[in-house]
Order: C-alpha cells, then sequence, then structure tokens
C-alpha cells in the first residue's frame, strides 16, 4: 500500500535518482549494459574478450570465460574445449566428419523447405517436381542443393571411413565409434537412396526397382522385406509413402541417434586420433610435446569451422548456379523400362556384382558378409600399432578394397556386359529415351528441314553443327556391323513451332549362318529400326 | 589464422550474398523460362503419344481420317468447335476429357463411316487407364496440350518449308518422284486409314476394300455385270472410284468415302495417285 508518508517521500526520492543518474558515468553505463547483453548472447563472453578474440590476443580475464562458453551453451557444451594441436592437422582428418555432418545439416534444411512443396503419391510427386522447378522461388536453387548435398555427403561418408582406416584410427579403444560410423555409412546411403525415388521419375522408379528387386533375392524372408519395402509387389503409391516415411522420419532419426552416439564417442571419450607418428613414432620430444599442445576449441577452431561452412555451402551455390543440375527425366512409367537403367552411382558396384553370379550370392549373401566384415575390422586386426610401416597388409587389402570397388562400379555401369543391338545404340546415343543428348542439344533453330540420307550426304565445304552431327551418324551407320546399312533423318515441320524427326536405320536381314535372307521375290529382306521424336521451339535443349 | 579465416569467410560470404542476390533478380525470368520448357517438353511426349496412339484414326499429322476420325490438325476449328457443343469450360478441357472419356456415340456421324453401321461400336474409345484406356492422366493431358499447339502455318514458314535446304535437296531421290507424291497424298488424304496397301507404311485400314493388286484387278471388275459405273479402262476406273466413289461400291463394303476428291485434287495430283495405284 501507497502511504502518506510515501508521497511526501516522493519528491526526495525523485531528486536522489536524479543525482544518482547524473553521478554516473553515462558510457560507463551503456558499456555496462551491452556487456551484460552480450554476455547474454555469446554465453559468457564480454565486449572486451570478444574483441581479444578477433585480434588474437590472449583471454582477459581468469578463470578463461572462453571455456565457461562450454558448461553455460547447450550448443557448445557438445563441443570439447579444447583439442591437441596434432588431432587437428589438415591432412590427418580432412575435416570430413565435420564435413559429413555439415552436409546432414544441410540436407535437413533444404530438406523441410522442399517438404513444403511435395505430397508423396504418385499422382502428385512429378507434378510437385515441375511446380518447384517452375513456380517455387529458389525451388531450383533448394531442390539443386539437396541433391549435391547428398551425392557430397555420400562422398564424405565414404572418404571419411577410408581415412579412419588408412590412419588405422578404428583401433582401440576406438572400436565402437567405427562400428556406428559403418551404421552411419549404411544410413548415408539409404538416406539417399530412399530420395531417390521422390521426384517419380523414370529414373527414380528405375533405380529404385532394380535396388528393391535384390532385397527379393534375401534367403527365406526376401519377399516379406521387398513387400515391406514396396508396400506391393511392384513400386507404387505404397512403395512411394514409404520411401518418403523412412526419408523424411525414420532415417533421419536413426542418423542423429548415431549421430550423437558416434559425436560422443569422439568428443567426450577418446577425442580425435593424433596421427601415429605423434603418438608412437620417432619424434623429437619438443615437437611432439608441441604437437600435443593443448588448443582451444575457441576462438581457433570455432573460426576456423566457420570459416569452413560458409566456403562449402557458397562453393555449392556456386556450383548448382553454374554446373551442377539435379537430374529430372519423364514421369515413373511402369509399363516402359529405359535403355540404359542404371542403380545410383553409390550403388554400381553392386550392381557390377550382381552381373557377375548368381543374385542371391552377389546381392545379398557376399554385400552382407563385406558390411560384417566392414565393421568386424577393429576386431579382427589385431595388429596394436597405427603406424603405416607397421601395418602392409591392413594398408595393401585397403588399397585393393578401394581399386575393386572403382572396378566393380565400372562394371556395373550400362556400358559393360550389355548389348544393345548396334541401330538402337547409335540412335540412343544421338537422342537418348530420357535426357538431352547431342541431336537435342542442337536446338531448335539449327534443326534442318528435310530428308538426309547416310547413302548420298557429304560434308559441305562449310559445315555447320547439324552437318558434322549427320557425318557422325553416317560414320557410325557406315562402320556398325551390319549388313548393307543405311540410314536416314526425315525432318519435317507438324505443327508452326514442332519439327518432327524421323530416325531411321535399315539393314538386310541375315540368318543364323549369316547368309542373306531372301523374301518371295528373291530380294534381300531388310530389317529397321525407327525412332519418331518432336523437338518444339521452346523446349530449351540447347541451354542445358 | 583466426584473423585471416574472418576475413576471408567474410569476403566469401559476401560473393555467396552476391551470387544468391543475382539468381533472386533472375529468378522470375528463370521460373517463366523453365515454364515454357516444361510445357514444351509436354507438347513434345504428346505429339510422340499421338503418332503411337491416335493415328489408325485421326492420321499421322491429325488431318484426320474419312470415315474413321475427324482432323484435329486446327486449333481454329477446334475453337469452334468447343463452342458448337456448348461446352462451358476450355479448350484444353474439352480435349482432355474427350481424350479420356472417349465417345460412346458420334456427335458428327458423318466422321464415322464404317463405325456407324456398327451399332455396337463405341465412336471413340477412352483412353484414360481409369476408364479403362491405356494411357495415365499425363498421357491425356500432354496429348492435349499437344493438339492445342495446332497453329496455322505463317507464310515465312511455308515458304521455308517448300525450299528445302541445299543439302536436303540434293538427296531428294530424282527417281520415283510422281510416285512420292503419291504415297505422301495417299498419306495426307488419310486413304491408308480405310485402305489397305503395302507399298504405303501404316496402310492398314479395313473400313474399304484393300488396294493392293488393284492395276491388274481393276479390267476384271470393269468386265464384270455387277459393275455399275461408266469408266472402260483400269485408268479411268480408279479415277472414278476416287472422284465419284458411289459410282460402284465393291460388294461387302459400305458407300461411305468421302465424295470431295475431285475438287479437292489437282489435275497432277490426282494422275500421280492413278498411275501410282495403277501400278499396284
Amino acid at each position: 500500500m501507497l502511504g502518506l508518508q510515501d508521497l511526501r517521500n516522493l519528491p526526495k526520492d525523485f531528486e536522489r535518482k536524479v543525482r544518482e543518474l547524473l553521478n554516473q558515468d553515462l558510457e560507463e553505463t551503456v558499456r555496462e549494459r551491452l556487456d551484460s547483453r552480450v554476455r547474454t548472447i555469446t554465453a559468457g563472453l564480454d565486449l572486451e574478450e570478444l574483441r581479444a578474440i578477433f585480434r588474437g590476443d590472449a583471454p582477459t580475464e581468469k578463470p578463461n570465460p572462453r571455456w565457461k562458453v562450454h558448461t553455460t551453451s547447450f550448443l557448445f557444451h557438445i563441443r570439447p574445449r579444447y583439442y591437441q594441436r596434432a588431432s587437428t592437422w589438415f591432412t590427418h582428418t580432412f575435416r570430413l566428419g565435420w564435413l559429413s555432418t555439415y552436409l546432414f545439416f544441410i540436407e535437413l534444411i533444404t530438406g523441410i523447405i522442399l517438404m513444403v512443396y511435395y505430397a508423396p503419391t504418385p499422382d502428385t510427386a512429378y507434378r510437385d517436381m515441375l511446380n518447384i522447378l517452375s513456380n517455387v522461388r529458389f525451388g531450383l536453387l533448394m531442390r539443386d542443393l539437396h541433391r549435391l548435398g547428398a551425392e557430397l555427403m555420400v562422398i564424405a561418408v565414404f572418404l571419411h571411413m577410408v581415412r579412419v582406416y588408412f590412419t588405422g584410427s578404428y583401433k582401440k579403444p576406438r572400436e565402437f565409434t567405427w562400428l556406428t560410423g559403418v551404421v552411419l555409412l549404411g544410413i548415408t546411403l539409404f538416406l539417399s537412396f530412399s530420395g531417390y525415388l521422390l521426384p517419380w521419375d523414370q529414373l527414380a522408379y528405375w533405380a529404385v526397382t532394380i535396388g528393391t528387386s535384390m532385397a527379393d533375392k534375401t534367403p527365406l524372408i526376401g519377399r516379406e522385406v521387398n513387400l515391406l519395402l514396396r508396400g506391393a509387389p511392384d513400386i507404387g503409391a505404397g512403395g512411394l509413402l514409404r520411401f518418403y516415411l523412412l526419408h523424411v522420419l525414420f532415417l533421419p532419426l536413426l542418423a542423429i541417434l548415431f549421430i550423437s552416439v558416434h559425436y560422443y564417442k569422439v568428443s567426450r571419450e577418446h577425442g580425435i586420433s593424433l596421427p601415429a607418428v605423434v603418438e608412437e613414432g620417432e619424434m623429437d620430444e619438443d615437437r611432439r610435446r608441441w604437437a600435443k599442445e593443448r588448443i582451444d576449441f575457441i576462438p581457433d577452431l570455432l573460426t576456423h569451422e566457420l570459416f569452413l561452412s560458409v566456403l562449402v555451402l557458397v562453393a555449392m551455390v556456386i556450383a548448382v548456379t553454374v554446373w551442377f543440375d539435379a537430374p529430372l527425366e519423364s514421369q515413373a512409367n511402369p509399363q516402359v523400362t529405359p535403355l540404359d537403367t542404371k542403380a545410383p552411382w553409390y550403388f554400381l558396384w553392386l550392381q557390377g556384382m550382381l552381373k557377375l553370379g548368381d543374385p542371391t550370392l552377389m546381392g545379398v549373401v557376399l554385400p552382407g558378409i563385406i558390411v560384417l566384415f566392414l565393421a568386424a575390422i577393429p576386431y579382427i586386426d589385431n595388429n596394436p600399432s597405427r603406424l603405416a610401416k607397421n601395418r602392409p597388409v591392413a594398408l595393401s587389402l585397403g588399397v585393393l578394397g578401394v581399386i575393386v570397388l572403382i572396378i566393380l562400379s565400372y562394371m556395373g555401369t550400362p556400358q559393360w556386359g550389355i548389348e544393345t543391338p548396334p541401330a538402337v545404340r547409335i540412335v540412343q546415343d544421338l537422342v537418348p529415351q530420357e535426357g538431352v543428348g547431342p541431336f537435342r542439344k542442337l536446338g531448335y533453330e539449327k534443326i534442318k528441314l528435310g530428308t538426309f540420307e547416310t547413302d548420298s550426304f557429304t560434308l559441305p565445304d562449310n559445315p555447320d553443327e547439324f552437318d558434322i552431327l549427320f557425318a557422325e551418324f553416317q560414320d557410325r551407320v557406315r562402320n556398325a556391323p551390319l549388313a548393307s546399312p543405311q540410314g536416314v533423318w526425315e525432318i519435317d515441320m507438324l505443327q508452326p513451332t514442332l519439327k518432327r524427326v524421323k530416325m531411321r536405320i535399315t539393314w538386310t536381314k541375315l540368318d543364323e549362318n549369316g547368309n542373306i535372307l531372301l523374301d518371295e521375290q528373291g530380294q534381300p529382306v531388310r530389317d529397321q529400326y525407327e525412332k519418331v521424336f518432336f523437338v518444339h521451339e521452346s523446349s530449351g535443349y540447347e541451354y542445358e | 589464422m583466426v584473423r585471416l579465416q574472418i576475413a576471408l569467410g567474410v569476403i566469401i560470404t559476401v560473393v555467396g550474398l552476391i551470387v544468391v542476390a543475382w539468381i533472386a533478380l533472375n529468378e522470375d525470368a528463370n521460373l517463366a523460362r523453365r515454364d515454357e520448357e516444361i510445357l514444351a517438353r509436354r507438347i513434345e511426349r504428346g505429339a510422340v503419344l499421338f503418332e503411337q496412339n491416335c493415328y489408325t484414326c485421326h492420321g499421322f499429322s491429325a488431318q484426320g481420317v474419312p470415315g474413321l476420325g475427324p482432323p484435329l490438325n486446327d486449333r481454329e476449328m477446334l475453337e469452334q468447335r468447343v463452342k458448337e457443343v456448348g461446352w462451358p469450360g476450355s479448350l484444353y478441357s474439352y480435349l482432355v476429357r474427350t481424350i479420356a472419356g472417349g465417345r460412346i456415340v458420334s456427335t458428327r456421324p458423318e466422321y464415322l463411316g464404317g463405325k456407324a453401321s456398327d451399332p455396337n461400336a463405341m465412336a471413340m474409345p477412352p483412353w484414360w487407364e481409369e476408364y479403362g484406356g491405356p494411357l495415365r492422366k499425363a498421357d491425356v493431358e500432354d496429348i492435349a496440350l499437344f493438339l492445342q499447339n495446332f497453329e496455322e502455318f505463317p507464310p515465312e514458314l511455308l515458304a521455308e518449308m517448300a525450299t528445302p535446304t541445299p543439302e536436303a535437296g540434293e538427296q531428294q531421290p530424282e527417281e520415283g518422284g510422281v510416285d512420292a507424291v503419291a504415297v505422301d497424298l495417299f498419306t495426307q488424304l488419310g486413304c491408308l486409314g480405310c485402305h489397305s496397301l503395302a507399298t504405303v507404311p501404316g496402310a492398314v485400314g479395313t473400313v474399304g476394300p484393300p488396294l493392293d493388286g488393284l492395276g491388274e484387278r481393276a479390267a476384271s471388275v470393269i468386265a464384270d455385270p455387277a459393275y455399275t459405273g461408266n469408266a472402260t479402262t483400269p485408268e479411268e476406273y480408279i479415277r472414278e472410284s476416287i472422284v465419284d466413289p458411289s459410282a460402284f461400291v465393291v460388294a461387302g463394303y459400305p458407300d461411305v468415302m468421302p465424295k470431295g476428291f475431285g475438287d479437292q485434287l489437282s489435275e497432277e495430283q490426282l494422275n500421280a495417285l492413278v498411275q501410282f495405284l495403277l501400278k499396284q
């Protein structure tokens, strides 16, 4: 209650307050207030300290306020206060673990934005893709970043594992960390693969059909696993929804869990391994002491990480602006199997293995053994030394493993071991079923009207791109392993903005013994392959 | 190192912001361009689907096949048609609906020819899978987009089409020029929709009599007492069949062949066609 006495004191109190304010140093007050705000934002660092950090000076107070951040801030308490100098050498880690995590966060953010414009049903998914490209501001940028991030993440995680293997960092006491790393590699691959289906284009549909058909070959439970993944014998609405939920919910949660466990082991329990040479190699003691010196996370490593974050993000933005495009083929069509169907590049090794033998053995049993072997490496390898010179067998096996992986991946490409009839191959190379190809790349304007035949065509003195392309076609047709082959391009206009192209290759039919087949009139029987397609004025193939 | 990285980081951030600003500035134009590209590619797809599915009744170039399906290669005519039937929506929706559901009963039986005599035949089958057809919704839409893209050829384009490029000119086969004209006419007029003829690709129609061996057969037809026309030579017989098809109708076939070819064809064209058919 406000009493009478209080009212009487009011003028005096006011006077006192004014006197207090007048006696205060205004600059000091502002500084204090600002400091307090800055401390709140930076979880304990005041202005002076921040300035020291930017200048590269020593901490301004004791105890070190930069360490305090690690207790007051949630995000910073996850990070260690300091690292040993040698464990931060760039050539030791190449920052691959950091890069993998950073890309994971880029994927989360771009993925959530893309989710806003996407509904996972066969009727809407593809239309939503087109809408994202043609109707959503920065939609293309987000999609390209998401795709590029996914591919880079697979590369980063794989290289991270290779690095850990070659530096022997999986060895005791880090066996469990390695194990969680193997799980994370698997999660990364499946995250990327589950996202592959979502655009619902031919590329997605058939890559995933191939992928899930491998699950079918699992002994005993193959059919069930396949049904569980696809939701039906073939991929349809059910399969799309399941892959979507795997991609946006289950796998990311699993990834967050395993990243947390993995990182907890690294940051709290064993730290990043030191280079073997520092740990056990021959080294000058002073230098060894220097290499093991502590480097504070704040500011040295924090600035480094911020710098790398900006560098990677801007590099990615430039990459997608200049050359990287997330592919989008025509809408998924279960009735049409495109030529040259292939698995995503990171599963090409598996496709390569499948070409070598029994699908159950090559597609399920052997990959299963490989994964088990990977997980068990720290337990199999009982050589305590991490120095390269002491690990000739392990390192040779590692190099061999990488080489085999590359060879298998090459064998997984459609170019290896799959014979396409020569005429189909020639036309497919010029105008692929999916994608642009050199013919469409000419662009509407440069595609000439008329009939062009390989028998009579001669390259003019000043050939343009069209002539050169036809000359290449002529060359390939003439050298095709076919009996008296002939090629024709018939190009006319169907609509004022639409050119119709008929590409035809004819040849004489031979019987099994290589003899010419004759019809009733005694004339050689001709066989032919023809592809009819159209090019519209505004298709913009020339810009791709 | 700290200061260097901060400085570099700031520079890179600025570069990144400039790139994003550049994207933002061009975004509207790019969205419009991509929209156009997507539409253009859908038209291309629709054209392929049309050639694969619709040519038997509407011809390879949508010029129509007399007796089977009306021409569709004229946007103005299509717009007119939408008004005639009192369709309240757009031409696009009319096309999508017609392709998707087909026609149980023809609205213009004069185009139906042979099929009109069969009360059980649908005028046009449904094409959307939901209605029992083979195509998906997007396919139906793409075909509609393609048909909507028919415009009249501007004169300068017609001139360009008439004078092929020099290289192309050299390729044209010199011999068989008349035959080539006739085959083109046979295709463009839609003869192939109703008549079969081994020498013309796609000529597999069964509404009218087959034309293979016509030249040899013609004489015996004229000699037949059942013949009702005025021709005295095989040449005249073929000419009469084109110009006045009702003069004599081969037994077992309906009298549905369009009557207007005499006015439609020039004397040279008619001659080319007659000479070509005479050789069959």
